[in-house]
């Protein structure tokens, strides 16, 4: 049994201590089974080359660390951080506010200090993520356009990227038997996860919410 | 054919000058230097003489425009200042259409500076920088050049202390042009950054890590702070600076990647640290979704 990872399921790794996403993914991602992906879900995930989406916002959110770093440094005080932070819609202004408020008093070398071990954090543990996907998981380019296959999802779905994805991982079952097709995609995939079984390839399709029984226990 | 006959006249009286003993005793960097300061300071207020002379900031200061130069004075700049060689011995000046009074301006003005950087037939260089960098555009050239990189030397024979280089990266921090040099302002925080990394981790790597920001810093700089240059040279100066760029950005997120990996081997994260990160996790797991949200039925 293998399994094929969709963009929440890569998304909820990288992120992970993250909301309800986070441990299932961890669970999907480290477990003994063989991961799978294909191109274009690591491409939105983390670009071709450079770029994707959860590489930009991990460069974004250090970049918004080491300026409120910057801004420290130069004199501004907390409050005038803040407003500032807020002028400039920073994704950081939230976590900002819970730092200054926690540690109110802290001296802003202490502050800078405490802001940059974060950030070093942060982008470490990203790192470490981001390399631990690349060994573990195959990506395939799909080669055919399985144009029967895909009118057949086209009754009963209706977002061209859920189909994408489905021929994708419905490519990667052609090629080594008994898929799982692993979403978090609770709109179109799940519920029609007995329909789509019947058209393609793939063995099952699970949500990443069935992992989150194994993580209690 | 000389479009700018001043200028041709004050570089030979300045290579008359200063190699006046027959020998070549001026280098490449102190003549950039001396062309420069004897140029603003014939334009400054009270002379009033505009040597037109085409330059940009550059790695060691001010530096001299070569194709524009052989535009204005008909002649290479590598004919006065060979490659690798001390500047070139000048004879004859030619001082052919100038005026009488600027010839005596340009003159006065070339023997004060020899004077004022001449010691007992040697140019003192390191106080010419001085001079040149105090007319620096920005605070940040004269910290990192004048200041920052020098002390960096010590570190290596342990005669500075790292909490003095630190200081210097704050100083720095403050005075860089953020809105000048907006383009690099995001990897100059991330330079910052990964040399504090190295700083407490391998000194080893500072100095490659100081040598390579600046590279690419200049490469901005010479576009931004030019005078005299043709539209042309600005644009593949721009290009050049583009394809720097993205080299250097490569080089030091896998440096930056390197020294945390050997941060974090010796350095355990506060439970306080890991709380926020989760925190910061979970407020990137919520942007990423956001693309595309997910509501489990």
């Amino acid at each position: 049994m293998s399994y094929f990872l969709d963009s929440n399921v890569l998304i909820g790794y990288v992120f992970r201590n993250a909301d309800i996403w986070g441990d299932p993914a961890n669970v999907v991602v480290e477990d003994e089974e063989e991961n799978n992906s294909s191109t274009v879900v690591w491409s939105e995930c983390f670009g071709s080359s450079e770029g994707g989406r959860c590489n930009t916002i991990q460069k974004k959110i250090s970049r918004e660390f080491r300026r409120a770093i910057a801004k420290l440094n130069s004199g501004l005080s907390d409050e005038q951080l803040l407003m500032f932070a807020r002028d400039e819609n920073w994704r950081i202004w939230s976590i900002l506010k819970s730092i200054f408020d926690e540690y109110k008093g802290y001296s802003s070398v202490l502050l800078i200090k405490l802001i940059r071990d974060v950030q070093r954090r942060y982008d470490k543990d990203y790192i470490d993520r981001f390399n631990k996907l690349k060994e573990t998981v195959t990506i395939h380019k799909r080669d055919k356009p399985y144009l029967e296959i895909r009118n057949l999802l086209e009754e009963f779905i209706d977002d061209w990227d859920d189909i994408q994805i489905i021929l994708d991982a419905h490519y990667v079952g052609s090629l080594s038997k008994n898929i799982i097709l692993i979403t978090g995609d609770y709109n179109h995939i799940v519920p029609n996860k007995e329909l789509i079984c019947t058209h393609t390839s793939l063995l099952d399709v699970k949500g990443l919410g069935d992992y989150r029984a194994k993580t209690a226990i | 054919m000389t479009n700018n006959p001043t200028l041709k006249f004050a570089v030979e009286s300045l290579l008359n000058k200063a190699n006046s003993r027959g020998e070549a005793v001026l280098g490449a960097t102190a003549f950039n230097k001396m062309v420069f300061l004897l140029y603003k300071r014939l334009k400054r207020k009270g002379k009033q003489l505009d040597l037109k002379l085409p330059y940009c900031w550059y790695l060691w200061g001010p530096f001299i425009a070569h194709a524009e130069f052989e535009h204005e004075v008909g002649v290479p700049l590598e004919y006065y200042v060979p490659k690798g060689e001390h500047t070139r011995v000048i004879d004859h000046v030619s001082d052919v259409e100038i005026p009488i009074g600027e010839k005596k301006l340009i003159e006065k003005e070339i023997n004060r500076i020899i004077a004022e950087f001449d010691n007992n037939g040697i140019i003192n260089l390191e106080l010419l920088l001085n001079r040149a960098y105090e007319l620096a555009p920005y605070e940040f050239q004269k910290v990192f050049n004048r200041s920052f990189r020098p002390e960096l030397n010590k570190l290596r024979s342990y005669s500075v202390s790292k909490d003095e280089i630190e200081a210097y990266l704050d100083r720095l921090l403050e005075a860089y042009p953020e809105k000048e040099m907006e383009e690099l302002y995001d990897v100059f925080l991330e330079w910052d950054d990964t040399f504090r990394l190295a700083l407490e981790n391998d000194t080893s790597r500072t100095y490659v890590l100081a040598e390579e920001f600046w590279g690419v810093f200049c490469k901005l700089l010479r576009v931004k702070q030019c005078y005299g240059v043709s539209t042309d040279t600005v644009i593949n100066w721009s290009f050049s600076f583009i394809e720097s760029l993205n080299q250097y950005e490569n080089k030091l997120e896998n440096e930056r990647n390197d020294l945390l990996r050997i941060h974090f081997e010796k350095e355990q994260t506060d439970v306080k640290v890991q709380k926020i990160v989760d925190n910061v996790m979970e407020l990137s797991h919520k942007i990423a979704i956001e693309y595309k949200p997910v509501t489990e039925v």
